[in-house]
């Protein structure tokens, strides 16, 4: 038997659902069962109330003014905690403790709408293993709305999650790159409701930093950058920036000074500090890669030039090699003038013989392609790594 | 579809989508938690279901649509608290033909979990294809039906996910 056979033999050995796959339990089997039919007949009921609460609505849109329907059409925060399953953060935005805010901006096409914060002693059910009990955490609830009035996709559509959010708070004399929901241990649980979409963001509280301004930043780019909002390094303080083509929001939060508590903000900072060094952008690191990258190129041998294939999507894909694949995606080449080449995703590959790396640019007809250099290792490479398969992308995400 | 075709599709398929759903996430809690999911929301979609149409293959596709839809707000759950991994202990024992000493059965059990260890470490968008592929058995066809690519993709992706497997079980499969 061939390799490959050998090796397909043993992942359908392995993995084939009918011989090995663990079978559901009866219970499991039984509750399922019982959950749809309770949720099919609550389809039937909902069919039949929404009927109802669209006469009644549209006999409420006349009275009511605009900008109170706004905020009278969305959840409340305690009503997402409740729809996230969380019983207890649910309690805390229900109690005296919880500030409501219910201030809606138009940014980049979308209406975004900061409903509520509350903060404290783990008020979630869900205690992230790294936070002591009884440690000060914030959760904030946001709604995220098309501005013009179409519903956002739902999260079963195909569609949910093409658009990503980033929402975090930001504080006065902190670069935003550092100190930010990813350095604070944070996440956040979502869904969407009547083509809304809600988001509740938990993170380390940040009401110790209450004599500085606090922010809770919404935008649409994946990290925040030193373009995303403007750092006014005289005084700390951050703004929207004019300039961004997507969803750029600041909401400052209305935080209590005399909550204010400089030791602990130092503490938290070197906490949140102390935990972005891992993260640290490792300058070094990235100009050993692009010079790599860049005599890859240059010194290596151009095994293929293919032009890209655009899928109904509107991304570009480069299918070189045996089997290898690498996207782009509309954004990525709506800026890439005649004759450039692309230069954010200088990937680079490797197998136990030869580096490889991929080119990608657009020609002086306008044409997209791809090209696949090709450079021996070194005698010495070889022995170094006989193991992976890896691929590093500079200014975005490793992958494999 | 009615409730009751969709309770027979629940008997028929269950065990097919419930390690489909395992593998995927790869922890029962979560697992379990897919596969109801899957079947509330075949509930929804009830009408777009059609049982001369592979009924499998959909209920298929609305698990993996619902796992990369919700990666993020599992990734947070996940964190909050752990999930427990995939009892090994609970799983079918290989077949017969498989089994004909207790030596053997635990080398094969070993193999098999190295085998789910590698395949759980590749990039999601390999591992997605390879789990429909040899967990479901869907075709190469059904695959890029269901996930909207070109069947081109599917396999240049089923490729390099066994190019990478392949080194990574090197001595395992070797040893067949």
């Amino acid at each position: 038997m061939k390799n490959d056979e050998k090796l397909d033999d043993l992942l359908r050995r392995s993995l084939q659902a009918e011989k090995t796959g663990p079978v559901p339990s009866a219970q499991i089997q039984r509750e399922t069962i019982e959950k749809m039919k309770e949720r099919y007949t609550m389809l039937s009921e909902k069919t039949r109330k929404s009927l109802c609460l669209t006469v009644l609505g549209a006999a409420l849109v006349v009275a009511v003014p605009a900008g109170a329907l706004a905020a009278w059409q969305l959840l409340s925060p305690a009503q997402i905690a409740h729809e996230l399953q969380d019983n207890a953060l649910e309690k805390a935005f229900a109690s005296e403790e919880a500030l409501f805010i219910n201030q809606s901006v138009r940014s980049g096409g979308y209406r975004i709408t900061l409903l509520g914060l509350v903060s404290g002693a783990v008020c979630s059910e869900y205690v992230p293993s790294d936070v002591e009990l009884g440690q000060d955490r914030l959760y904030a609830a946001v709604a995220i709305e098309n501005a013009d009035g179409s519903p956002m996709p739902d999260v079963s559509s195909e569609e949910y999650g093409e658009k990503t959010f980033l929402v975090t708070p930001l504080i006065q004399g902190q670069l935003p790159w550092q100190v930010n929901i990813f350095t604070m241990g944070g996440g956040y649980g979502e869904f969407v409701q009547n083509g809304i979409q809600y988001r509740l963001v938990e993170c380390g509280d940040v009401t110790a930093f209450a004599d500085r301004n606090v922010w809770l930043a919404v935008t649409d780019e994946f990290s925040i950058s030193n373009g995303t909002f403007l750092y006014d390094e005289a005084t700390g303080n951050l703004s929207e920036n004019p300039n961004a083509r997507g969803v750029n929001v600041l909401f400052k939060l209305p935080l209590d000074t005399a909550d204010a508590d400089k030791a602990k903000a130092e503490q938290l900072l070197q906490q949140w500090m102390g935990d972005d060094a891992d993260w640290e952008y490792d300058a070094e690191a990235a100009a050993a890669h692009k010079e790599q990258y860049q005599s890859i190129i240059r010194e290596g041998k151009m095994q293929e030039h293919k032009l890209l294939e655009q899928t109904a999507d509107g991304s570009w894909w480069y299918f070189y090699g045996d089997g290898g694949e690498m996207e782009l995606l509309p954004e990525n080449v709506q800026d890439l003038a005649n004759g450039a080449v692309y230069t954010d995703n200088q990937i680079i590959m490797d197998d136990t013989e030869n580096w490889q790396a991929v080119l990608l640019g657009r020609d002086e007809q306008g044409h997209l392609y791809g090209e696949l250099y090709v450079l021996p290792k070194t005698a010495q490479e070889k022995d170094e790594n006989k193991e992976n398969i890896m691929s590093i992308s500079i200014g975005g995400e490793q992958s494999q | 579809m009615e409730l009751a075709s969709l309770e027979q599709l629940a008997e028929q398929y269950g065990g097919v989508l419930y390690a489909f759903c395992n593998q995927l996430t790869g922890s029962r809690q979560e697992g379990e938690e897919l596969y109801q999911e899957t079947f509330l929301k075949a509930v929804e979609l009830h009408r777009q279901i059609d049982a001369a149409q592979n009924p499998k293959g959909f209920l298929v596709a609305v698990a993996a649509r619902l796992w990369c839809n919700r990666r993020r707000k599992y990734a947070w759950r996940q964190r909050i608290a752990p999930m427990g991994q995939w009892d090994e202990q609970e799983e079918q024992q290989p077949t017969q033909t498989y089994c004909n000493n207790p030596e053997e059965l635990a080398l094969q059990l070993e193999q098999r979990r190295l085998v789910r260890q590698a395949v759980s470490e590749l990039p999601d968008k390999w591992k997605l294809p390879v789990y429909m592929y040899y967990t479901v058995g869907l075709s190469i066809e059904e695959i890029a039906s269901l996930l909207r690519i070109p069947t081109g993709t599917v396999k240049s992706r089923l490729y390099k996910a066994r190019e990478v497997l392949k080194e990574k079980l090197e001595v395992s499969w070797n040893e067949k």
